[in-house]
């Protein structure tokens, strides 16, 4: 059941996410092109022209930075519909448990989450593809040097295994994010009125107690944090066994929140 | 055994008592009306029974099991509202359904939904009111279910969807099952019901069959009903 719950709500995500997230990429690759055959400076003359560069560089960055929040938009008012809405008359008389129910809407909303990421990323990667495309052969041959260097500087420093760290901390990290927001959610419905409000202080006190907590268990979670072991360490693996502590308690974080969300869901809902 | 029943069910919002302490068995086989007037308590029963609203007190029991996914396996619920999911087709929808209820017939809901003369690819959010009423009161009867709670099914749509809806429902529901109808459009209902249940102010006041009432007062049920909760 819990895959079908995922089939469904991943679907239902992907209908107002997909469109957004090929626009994206097709503006991404757009800007590219104005980068990668310098349109820019051979239009220069053309002033309409220049407006529509300088128009699509701040549409491409806003869909880069927007797509992520609209994915998590998208998943908590799905989320909120799909429960405590309209459609909770049809998704709560399921057959279906309640961990799979949870489970199976946790795993498509940060599956969403993730892709949105990740093409992000691709839109940025496209974008700056095409910029080296714009180079000279001799900033091309420079900029290759550059990278090499800190691929050799990179393994030099056990940086592949914090960069592995750093995928599956974001990963854990998201699973986390959205099961919060689920429970967030699910308080905001114990009142009845100002719900969303209640949802909101809910998510802030949350958020307080986790770095109260992180801050007293020693986890460094940034990148500011780990440059400032490395420097008084001058030993990357502190720094990685670090990062997994940091890991564990942002999992165990999901584990609870999963567990008091299902309480929640199953002991708490009413549907007036 | 008892298809159904509660022992000293009550819900409470806030100050106000919406069941109060209600005990009750129900037999399978029947058509049950569940009568009161508006904020009598009628929705409030239903959804206990769904497991969309918690007991303040009292315990619920369908087959002898409490509510959870077993149950809800075996209950098919006609919301008050429109809980369709308005992005789907028809044929998504019906997709849906047999995804999660091992008891849906589809064939049937394809045959009920022929005379409609829909096309299976049309998105419900395209759909009319009247016409969503009606996929949602096909897609419910089309559960071979052991318990049916229809919620207000026959408010606010005209006469000739009100024959349509009774129809389905006498012509389609198992015969092994219970059915619980809430209206307080009785005289419509009147002709179809085995039993009634008079529910007014959280309390059920009279849990009677249609013969019997008719017996022993001389009057129909609609009369009873009318004079039972006149203002």
């Amino acid at each position: 059941m819990l895959i079908k719950i995922f089939k469904y709500d991943f679907l239902e995500s992907g209908r107002k996410l997909l469109p957004g997230i090929l626009a994206m990429l097709l503006l991404s690759l757009a800007q590219g092109i104005v980068l990668a055959y310098n349109l820019v400076k051979k239009n220069a003359v053309n002033g309409s022209l220049q407006i529509i560069f300088g128009i699509l560089i701040v549409v491409v960055t806003a869909f880069i930075i927007g797509i992520i929040i609209a994915a998590m938009i998208i998943q908590i008012t799905q989320y909120n519909s799909t429960i405590y809405g309209a459609r909770g008359h049809l998704t709560n008389v399921l057959p279906v448990n309640t961990s799979s129910m949870l489970g199976g809407k946790l795993l498509s909303a940060s599956l969403w989450v993730l892709i949105s990421i990740m093409v992000s990323g691709i839109a940025i990667a496209i974008i700056f593809g095409c910029l080296f495309l714009n180079l000279g052969a001799h900033d091309q041959e420079g900029a290759r040097q550059i990278f090499s260097q800190l691929l050799k500087q990179a393994r030099e420093y056990g940086f592949f295994q914090l960069f592995a760290q750093a995928v599956l901390g974001t990963v854990i990290g998201i699973v986390e994010l959205v099961i919060t927001l689920y429970l967030c959610v699910s308080l905001g419905q114990l009142v009845s009125k100002m719900k969303v409000l209640v949802g909101i202080i809910a998510f802030f006190v949350i958020s307080f107690i986790e770095s109260k907590i992180d801050s007293l268990l020693q986890v460094q979670n940034s990148f500011d944090k780990y440059h400032g072991l490395v420097e008084k360490h001058q030993d990357v693996s502190v720094v990685i066994n670090n990062g997994w502590s940091g890991i564990i308690v942002s999992l165990a974080f999901a584990v609870i929140f999963f567990f008091i969300t299902r309480w929640l869901l199953s002991r708490t809902l009413n549907l007036e | 055994m008892n298809r159904l029943s509660c022992t000293n069910l009550t819900k409470r919002y806030g100050r106000l008592t919406a069941l109060n302490g209600i005990t009750l068995e129900l037999q399978p086989g029947k058509i049950i009306g569940l009568l009161g007037p508006n904020g009598s308590g009628k929705t409030t029963f239903i959804k206990l029974f769904n497991g969309l609203l918690q007991p303040t007190a009292g315990e619920l029991l369908i087959d002898g099991m409490p509510i959870g996914p077993d149950t809800k396996a075996e209950v098919a619920y006609l919301p008050d509202n429109d809980f369709l999911p308005e992005y789907m087709t028809i044929k998504g929808f019906l997709d849906y359904y047999e995804d999660f209820f091992k008891d849906f017939d589809r064939k049937r809901a394809e045959k009920l939904l022929e005379p409609l003369g829909l096309p299976l690819s049309q998105k419900i959010k395209t759909c009319s009111k009247g016409t969503k009423e009606k996929i949602r009161l096909i897609v419910t009867l089309s559960r071979r279910a052991k318990v049916y709670f229809l919620d207000e099914p026959i408010a606010g749509v005209d006469p000739a969807a009100r024959e349509y809806i009774l129809k389905t429902l006498v012509e389609n529901y198992a015969e092994d099952a219970v059915v619980i109808l809430s209206t307080h459009l009785i005289s419509d209902v009147e002709p179809i019901l085995d039993d009634v249940l008079f529910i007014k102010n959280g309390n059920i006041v009279l849990h009677e069959e249609t013969d019997s009432i008719r017996e022993r007062t001389g009057k129909s049920v609609d009369e009873l009903f009318r004079e039972e909760f006149r203002c």
